[in-house]
């Protein structure tokens, strides 16, 4: 079956009333997950696994799969409204969102955020439709060595996304690191820096550090600040006023077609795709703009393309699912499960005994992106007004929802009192000019860069010779080192352009 | 809008590190020091493979490494712009150091009375708290922000999403 009869059976299946319906479902039930912080798509798609028992494979997959793509952007509502990211990937979105929306352009960030999230998702899905199942050899060509050389290349771009000092922005991702080894250790089950607390156990919650480094934090900011009645913003005049206007679109447009480039491929990798996709598009954006003083100050190309490269990478992430069986994260090791219960095993004949599947789920997400932009769009002026709330009323909300987000995680106060103290923590860092998102986000690669090293040297019989021997983590490394000397080169290069003159 | 980022934008462009930058680097030195002492306790190598102490050994060295640096040139900076004039005992960015501090509290008693007290009555304290002392609002908006919060987070938490939030002091009331 060719690409074009695909796509026609798949938008058969997808437009049929129910599967519309199951769709729509999914994509709000995503967007709502992923406003509220504590409550993830993996949780809600566990949740609702019952339910999908009594649907075909077909509608069950459409609607888990919207739930999925729909809190990728529903994660970028809270991050530029009120700085906590619902996702993570949606932390960098919260460095320049954030940034506009205090400059009163919260519209034109939610609004590229959702185009620019449905461009890519239609980039995404013809891609997986036109090169999916021939790309998807790319997850079983990455090994151990190969997903420690792309770590380390996340890691290295972390580091330079920050406005502040590079070799303060090594030490949080450093220290992120360390964070993400507290816990059982994952391969001998040996506690490490839990201070003999049960709790600690299981490691540090993503989500509970977010709430505290990003959410309460933001609230102490404000308590700190002069205290104001509520934001002195334009009432725009109707929801034209808040879409991204021409010079928005002329900046946009570069960084939404990279994004969704880069996040289609990175996202076809199992682990940390998405996230390494939405920081690397950020650093790349910054490295490409001829102003890069205005990343970190509200420049709508840092959301624009994080934004795209992160829906795009959710997206993609379907490929290896459907055309090897192979999980790319959590949420998809939970969509598998769901496949399973209906006796379907994803692999590489699934494409052929059940192409009704795959172009169905393939076409329902052209037509949930289109779902999400219709629902989203019009309730912009209503996203948008939250941030008229007065700030005295807003910063006890938002407290609010940090304590019962993070006490849903596991129905644990200790979480909860992690929030309060990292919240603390967070506030405390920023004063001293301590950048709290390379930490974050080096704290999520941690557990994949710590598996992933100690598996290759298994592998390697103690030989670091096995990253440089093979070509894929050879390229990556280097890629990495060019990243990290490439302030030192361009200077070098810079003196003998010069001297050439 | 104002707030306190935007002190800290300000802040920011200072070149000058405050005494309480390099307060804080110095900390993270002696955390990556007691993060590598703590990591030596863990077998580096076991039975031909790494151990569980290699990964935050590593991780520690580059803490303690980075942050040492952090600290020499945070200290020079400082020393080579000795004759700018000196910021306060709290760093510029804190205007209302009652209500931060009222905040901070919160931070923290809440989660601790979240379990015993139940989460309706911890959140319409921790909330009361806020908008009464924090904000400085009258006694009755204050009460009835309070109490409104707490029953549109307990109906959303609760009754929508199946959240079991604990009761409490309320458990023989509330089903």
């Amino acid at each position: 079956m060719d690409v074009i009869s695909g796509l026609i059976q798949g938008f058969t299946i997808s437009l049929s009333g129910a599967n519309l319906l199951w769709c729509l479902l999914g994509v709000g039930l995503g967007t709502a997950v992923g406003v509220l912080p504590g409550l993830g798509p993996t949780a809600t798609i566990s949740l609702l696994l019952p339910i999908t028992y009594r649907l075909d494979a077909t509608s069950a997959l459409i609607m888990l799969s919207g739930i999925y793509y729909g809190a990728m952007y529903g994660g970028s509502i809270t991050s530029i409204l009120v700085k906590i990211p619902g996702e993570a990937s949606s932390i960098v979105t919260c460095i320049d969102g954030y940034e506009m929306a205090r400059r009163g352009r919260a519209g034109p960030a939610l609004g590229i955020a959702a185009f620019g999230s449905f461009i890519a998702g239609v980039v995404a899905t013809l891609g997986i439709a036109a090169f999916g199942p021939p790309l998807a050899g790319l997850a079983i060509a990455f090994g151990p060595a190969e997903y420690t050389a792309l770590v380390t290349l996340g890691l290295v771009l972390v580091t330079q996304i920050g406005e502040g000092s590079r070799l303060r922005a090594f030490l949080m991702a450093g220290l992120g690191l360390l964070a993400s080894t507290i816990g059982l250790d994952p391969i001998s089950g040996t506690p490490r820096f839990t201070m003999g607390l049960a709790e600690l156990q299981d490691g540090l919650d993503i989500a509970v550090l977010a709430m505290g480094l990003f959410g309460v934090a933001e609230v102490l900011a404000l308590a700190a600040g002069p205290n104001e009645a509520a934001r002195a913003l334009d009432r725009p005049k109707g929801l034209r006023a808040l879409l991204p206007d021409a010079a928005d679109w002329r900046a946009s447009g570069g960084p939404i077609a990279r994004g969704s480039v880069l996040g289609f491929v990175l996202g076809l990798l199992p682990g940390g795709g998405a996230l390494i996709s939405s920081f690397a598009s950020y650093v790349m954006e910054k490295r490409l703009a001829r102003e890069p003083e205005r990343f970190g100050k509200g420049a709508i190309e840092g959301v624009a393309g994080p934004e795209s490269a992160n829906n795009a990478a959710a997206q993609a992430s379907f490929i290896p699912l459907l055309s090897l069986g192979i999980p790319s994260n959590v949420v998809m090791g939970v969509i598998i499960g769901a496949l399973m219960i209906q006796g379907i095993a994803p692999g590489p004949m699934l494409v052929a005994q059940r192409p009704d599947l795959f172009w169905g789920v393939i076409a329902s997400m052209l037509v949930g992106n289109l779902l999400l932009l219709v629902l989203n769009v019009p309730l912009l002026p209503l996203f948008v007004a939250l941030l008229r709330v007065p700030q005295r009323i807003l910063a006890p909300m938002i407290l609010l929802f940090c304590v019962v987000g993070s006490y849903s995680l596991q129905n644990s106060a200790f979480d909860v009192l992690l929030v309060g103290i990292f919240g603390i923590l967070g506030w405390s860092l920023r004063l001293v000019k301590l950048d709290p998102a390379p930490f974050m986000l080096a704290f999520i690669l941690g557990e994949l860069f710590e598996k992933s090293v100690r598996q290759a040297l298994l592998i390697g019989v103690g030989s670091p010779m096995i990253f440089v021997q093979k070509p894929i983590s050879a390229v990556l490394l280097a890629s990495a080192v060019l990243v990290l000397l490439w302030p030192l080169l361009r200077i070098g290069l810079g003196r003998r352009m010069g001297a050439g003159v | 809008m104002a707030d306190g980022s935007d002190s800290a934008d300000a802040a920011e462009t200072s070149a000058r590190p405050t005494r309480w930058e390099i307060v804080a680097l110095a900390l993270l030195l002696l955390l990556g020091i007691v993060g590598i002492v703590a990591a030596r306790r863990h077998a580096m190598w076991d039975y031909f493979e790494p151990g569980p102490g290699l990964f935050p050994l590593a991780t520690a060295l580059l803490v303690a490494g980075s942050a040492a640096l952090a600290v020499g040139v945070a200290v020079r900076a400082r020393l080579r712009a000795s004759g700018a004039a000196d910021e306060g005992a709290m760093p510029s960015s804190v205007e209302d150091r009652s209500r931060l501090l009222i905040y901070a509290g919160i931070a923290i008693l809440w989660p601790l009375a979240f379990e015993p007290m139940g989460f309706l009555l911890s959140s319409a304290l921790a909330l009361l708290a806020a908008f009464r002392i924090g904000e400085r609002m009258a006694w009755l908006p204050s009460l009835l922000f309070a109490a409104g919060s707490v029953l549109a987070g307990w109906l959303l938490f609760e009754r929508m999403l199946g959240v079991p939030l604990p009761r409490g002091l309320l458990a023989g009331i509330i089903s």
